[in-house]
């Protein structure tokens, strides 16, 4: 302790691993960075190859994906930035799906009309479910959450007027993206607004509360931060994320009915992609909402083709659900950066630091100002 | 004026009177000392003054305004900085960010504007930064700016958290137990360390601390607690001689330290008497 009392330079042990100083100090070769810059371009070229050189359905498989990850974003939030953990999550897309195509289908106006409103409408019914996080927390709150996605599934999509009942509600696409593939792009430019809204909400000083919040409240307010309002906050902003890929789901979809939007197919399946895309590790987050529907859409018939008992090979169509369902478990016990352990290191090195696993000046273990 | 007024305060816990009317009064550019022992309700008093519990009666007047009404968050805005028992860190963070996350009241953009990336919010950002490197280069804890707050030493972390509560730019510093785990040399050099924040920040600090040498050194004024009251107050001298202080202490603490001693005694017999017979001596 000492050591502290003045600064300890000369004390440092150094040499065992890159001072964060030096870390900064790295600058790549021109070589380098041209290995950087190939790596975007490549990925963009392949994602060119896949979606032209094939029919259009291929480019929305690629949509779904795209729309999995924004809701999914919306799940990161809630249980990655704030520990708020949703399992009523069909309830925040659904809601959001349902008031785009009401807006876009019924009262006939533009798809954009229709995004605005749907991501107003999450918004609204996320910082109602927010005011009951504020007296139940923990377990109590997981049950809410519950019972609010139950409450959607078995009232509110079941109201003819707002869905259109069995017949479902119709949300047609914007003007110059009819296509699967024009959609597509659409999509990508609306994930790319939620990537940098995400981006700048953690840079800034509702991300920092919101950590803050999930450490512990106490030190939070402390720290001068309102608990409550930023509680309220996250929820509203996980809200209107959730309400935007809700109208993007609708608007792929063209048509949406309620038994679109099950506990099974929203809740679980974005939580599971979220837990093993990394809690508050947006690339990893979009890479496995990806890796999810490409494989729901190849495994199967990859499966099919092997030597393997027919019951498995019946039952191909359930594989990527299992798979992803160990993968959680797997991720929870020993990774619980999931998908963010490769796609964080790989997010630093593009940005032009050296390529190491592992936080970036992190590895605290020892560090001890003793002389 | 004084900066901060805390009159009859109550507060009971169920069956547990926890304080019983305490009143104390910190004057500007003071250094106040709480003293007592273990029980005696100095941090409990604390979480009144600082907001994270609502007192039965009484109230608290910081700067003038009665705050009885007012949230920790609010207070903490208004210029009390306060540091924990147990190290209130964001743990996850690194130092750094546990900087800027203290200097939240002080950011004048709203939290829709740095969603949104507005451009004003590049700029106070890196505002932000300098400020907090600033502090930590005052505290000497410059070095550890990017390492995580989890696994560095608790003396360290003492140090990062009255670097935070320096962030939330304090008119007031209430500091839990500064001096905990360090050695008389050290506390010696906190003491200095604190006159001189006191001298370049304009502070007035509340401080709740065992190490009574300190306490006499650096206080201006003294409060003893125990059992939920005020024992006595005064000058550091005269409480540090107070023979109901002197009582409260060693009174108790007496038993325990002959216990202990006779404890070590004991344990250092045994194993005298086992290594006689295993034939080893001196290991």
């Amino acid at each position: 302790m000492t050591a502290t009392l003045e600064r300890p330079t000369e004390d440092e042990p150094e040499g065992s691993r890159p001072s964060p100083v030096e870390g900064r100090r790295f600058r790549p070769t021109p070589g380098g960075w041209a290995g950087r810059a190939a790596v975007p371009v490549g990925l963009l070229l392949i994602a060119l190859w896949y979606t032209h050189h094939f029919s259009q359905g291929r480019s929305d498989i690629l949509a779904s994906g795209l729309v999995i990850a924004v809701g999914a974003l919306s799940l990161n939030v809630l249980v990655g930035y704030v520990g708020q953990i949703s399992l009523g999550h069909q309830a925040f897309i659904g809601i959001g799906s349902f008031t785009a195509s009401y807006v876009i289908g019924q009262s006939g106006q533009s798809f954009y009309v229709g995004l605005l409103a749907g991501a107003a409408v999450g918004g609204l019914q996320a910082i109602l479910l927010g005011l009951i996080a504020l007296r139940v927390r923990g377990l109590y709150f997981a049950l809410v959450t519950l019972s609010w996605g139950a409450v959607a599934e078995n009232c509110i999509f079941r109201l003819k007027g707002f869905t259109g009942g069995g017949e479902g509600a119709n949300a047609s696409r914007p003007g110059g993206f009819i296509t699967d593939r024009a959609f597509l792009v659409m999509c990508a430019l609306v994930l790319t607004v939620v990537l940098l809204i995400d981006w700048r909400l953690v840079s800034t000083k509702a991300g920092r509360a919101f950590q803050a919040i999930r450490e512990s409240p106490q030190v939070a307010a402390n720290y001068g931060i309102n608990v409550r309002l930023y509680t309220l906050y996250a929820f509203a902003v996980a809200g209107v994320y959730a309400g935007i890929a809700g109208a993007l789901y609708a608007s792929r979809r063209i048509t949406v009915q309620a038994g679109d939007f099950t506990f099974a197919s929203i809740a679980l399946t974005y939580l599971i992609v979220t837990v093993v895309g990394g809690l508050r590790r947006r690339g990893g987050i979009v890479l496995f909402s990806l890796f999810y529907v490409l494989g729901g859409e190849y495994l199967p018939g990859w499966v099919r083709g092997l030597p393997l008992p027919g019951t498995l090979k019946a039952n191909a169509g359930y594989l990527v659900q299992a798979i992803s369902g160990v993968l959680a478990i797997v991720t929870l016990i020993f990774q619980p950066e999931g998908l963010g352990t490769f796609t964080a290191p790989m997010g630093r090195w593009l940005k032009g630091e050296r390529f190491a696993l592992g936080h970036g000046g992190a590895g605290a273990e020892g560090v001890d100002a003793r002389p | 004026m004084p900066v901060l007024e805390a009159s009859d305060v109550s507060i009971r816990f169920g069956g547990v009177q926890a304080l019983t009317d305490v009143t104390l009064r910190v004057d500007e550019y003071e250094i106040v000392g709480l003293i007592g022992p273990n029980g005696a309700g100095k941090t409990t008093i604390f979480n009144c003054i600082t907001g994270f519990y609502r007192p039965q009666r009484g109230k608290v007047t910081f700067k003038g305004v009665d705050v009885s009404d007012v949230g920790p968050h609010d207070r903490s805005a208004m210029g009390m900085g306060r540091t924990f028992q147990n190290v209130g860190l964001v743990k996850t963070e690194t130092v750094l960010d546990n900087m800027l996350t203290a200097q939240h009241a002080a950011i004048d953009y709203s939290p829709l504007a740095g969603i949104v990336g507005s451009p004003t919010t590049f700029g106070a950002e890196r505002r932000l930064r300098q400020r907090a490197d600033a502090l930590l280069e005052i505290l000497h804890l410059g070095h550890l700016r990017d390492r995580p707050v989890a696994g560095l030493p608790y003396g360290v972390l003492k140090r990062v958290e009255i670097a935070t509560a320096l962030a939330t730019d304090p008119d007031l510093l209430l500091l839990d137990e500064p001096g905990s785990g360090l050695g008389p040399e050290e506390a010696d050099k906190l003491g200095d360390e604190l006159l001189g924040l006191r001298h370049e920040f304009d502070l007035t600090i509340v401080m709740i601390e065992h190490h009574v040498p300190l306490v006499v050194r650096i206080c201006d004024y003294v409060y003893c607690l125990n059992f939920g009251q005020l024992l006595t107050e005064g000058k550091p001298l005269e409480v540090r001689n107070h023979p109901e202080v002197v009582a409260a202490y060693l009174g108790e603490e007496a038993p325990e330290a002959e216990a202990e001693a006779e404890r070590l005694e004991a344990a250092h017999l045994a194993t005298e008497m086992r290594a006689a017979d295993t034939g080893e001596v001196g290991v």
